[in-house]
């Protein structure tokens, strides 16, 4: 954009008044701007991009995923099509990941990049998964515990292993 | 202490006005917000109602029916960062949770069923993050979260996916803004997997200087990984502010000076005050005040930084309705009185 004054330079300086709730807009280049009289240094702030719309960006992947979706799919449990998901970005229900699966994994892989969770667990939900992270990282306490020759610590690991075993069994 | 973290200065305050980590959770057992019937859209907030009364601190919280509000009680709530707007603006039976310092608020039914939000003054993620996890999981063994071994926890925008953490924090960045750097601040933190955005969230424009940081990805990392990196992008934002303000000082104190104790006049003396401008002159005198060139209290800045929000003023007024010229003299007296003794 050009300076509104000399029409020579680029405007770089961004002027915005609202008084009464009238808006005055002004675009002017550095020097414009000083001999205006524009001289607050506070007053002007460079255009920063902020809406880069999110809701755009979503759906805009979306319907590219789903487009290779034929013939439309519908999930059972919230009634949601693939071109709502399409259309929105956004799910309708804890199933439709189960439901839409094949294109939904690309699109989040798209997202986050090819990657599994690794965070905070359920209580409830993920019960199994907690004991089975917990023997991972138990296994691997054993291992450094026999490499350093901790052999008391190693034997409290062991049991504690053979105990949650059993429970993963029971389960 | 007994101020709410609103009003308050905590750590790094001369930048940091507050932080927020907020975590999304679905039940398992409902279709997400938007897809529900009104029969369970009340189930579910009576589901994590109750589940909260259950839990030790379960008489700290107050139920508060949003959807029920007047108008001017929801937009007071969004202007002091309690609710998002699409809570307060969102269709169907939403509620919240509020805790007596009000620095914890569940949000019921916005985009997702539960959005655990933890605030704080100045800096302080990981105390923030500790107390949401607190909540989480005192809910956690009352309610069936929605979860996936691979995706973790499940929410309506795949954004969300896995931790369903979102920490961010509100900064105070004249210098940065004022030399421009803070567009390539803007595009380099965005690669790193941060945005940048105005005080009131989503497509709000910076006003007053003030910007949100938070971060996007919330898959792959673990809750402590993310607010720890999160954490050292801040810390050099900081520092690279610190210096801009020291350069600035270094090349012409006295223009500097001369703005803020320009706005102290405006602030002190004006008989209209827009919110915009209201904004730009406490942004002024915020850095001023940290610049060491005039002294007033940072928790005053802070607390009036939402005060002079049109609801928060109109509904100090003790009146319904106010036309925003109303509201502009208002919020001149207001200034007037906190800015001329």
């Amino acid at each position: 954009m050009l300076c509104q004054n000399c029409n020579k330079e680029q405007a770089t300086c961004h002027y915005k008044e609202i008084v009464n709730g009238e808006t005055h807009e002004a675009h002017l280049c550095a020097s414009c701007a000083s001999q205006l009289g524009y001289t607050s240094i506070f007053n002007w702030s460079p255009v920063v991009d902020f809406g880069f719309g999110l809701d755009n960006l979503l759906s805009h992947m979306a319907s590219s995923d789903f487009a290779r979706l034929r013939p439309s799919q519908v999930c059972p449990l919230c009634g949601s099509t693939s071109e709502d998901i399409a259309r929105t970005g956004r799910v309708g229900c804890a199933i439709c990941y189960e439901t839409f699966s094949n294109v939904l994994n690309h699109f989040i892989t798209r997202i986050h990049g090819n990657t599994s969770h690794s965070g905070r667990i359920p209580a409830g939900a993920g019960g199994k998964i907690r004991l089975r992270r917990k023997l991972d990282s138990l296994r691997a306490d054993l291992r450094r515990a026999v490499e350093n020759e901790e052999f008391e610590r190693a034997a409290v690991l062991r049991d504690e292993i053979k105990k949650l075993e059993e429970e993963m069994k029971d389960e | 202490m007994n101020k709410k973290w609103y009003k308050r200065k905590g750590k790094e305050g001369d930048i940091v006005l507050s932080t927020r980590v907020r975590l999304a959770r679905n039940l398992r057992d409902y279709p997400f917000p938007g897809k529900m019937t009104p029969t369970q859209e009340r189930e579910v907030v009576d589901a994590i109602a109750k589940a909260m009364a259950s839990s030790p601190s379960g008489n700290d919280f107050q139920l508060i029916e949003i959807s029920s509000l007047p108008d001017l009680e929801r937009r007071t709530l969004m202007e002091k960062h309690l609710i998002s707007n699409d809570l307060a603006e969102g269709k169907g039976v939403r509620a919240m949770l509020l805790s007596s310092d009000e620095s914890v608020s569940i949000m019921i039914n916005e985009e997702d069923h539960l959005r655990i939000q933890v605030l704080g003054a100045g800096l302080c993620l990981e105390e923030c993050l500790k107390k949401a996890i607190e909540i989480d999981d005192a809910l956690d063994s009352n309610l069936k979260y929605a979860f996936d071994e691979t995706l973790g926890y499940l929410t309506k925008c795949p954004t969300n996916l896995g931790t369903g953490i979102r920490a961010s924090v509100m900064l105070h960045l004249p210098a940065l803004t004022k030399s421009g750097a803070i567009r390539s601040l803007a595009t380099s933190v965005g690669k790193l997997g941060f945005v940048v955005r105005g005080l009131y969230g989503e497509g709000s424009m910076a006003k007053g200087a003030l910007y949100q940081i938070s971060n996007q990805m919330t898959l792959g990392f673990d809750e402590e990984t993310i607010v720890k990196r999160l954490g050292d992008v801040l810390a050099q934002i900081i520092e690279h502010e610190r210096n801009y303000r020291k350069e600035m000082l270094k090349a012409g104190k006295l223009r500097i000076e001369d703005q803020v104790w320009r706005s102290a006049g405006t602030l002190a003396y004006a008989r209209s005050v827009s919110t915009d401008e209201a904004m730009q002159l406490l942004s002024d005198l915020r850095m001023g005040v940290s610049m060491g060139l005039f002294e007033a209290d940072i928790e005053k800045l802070n607390s009036l930084l939402w005060e002079i929000q049109p609801a928060n003023l109109t509904k100090a007024s003790g009146k319904e309705r106010l036309t925003p010229e109303e509201r502009d003299v208002r919020r001149a007296e207001l200034l007037r009185k906190a800015f001329q003794s």
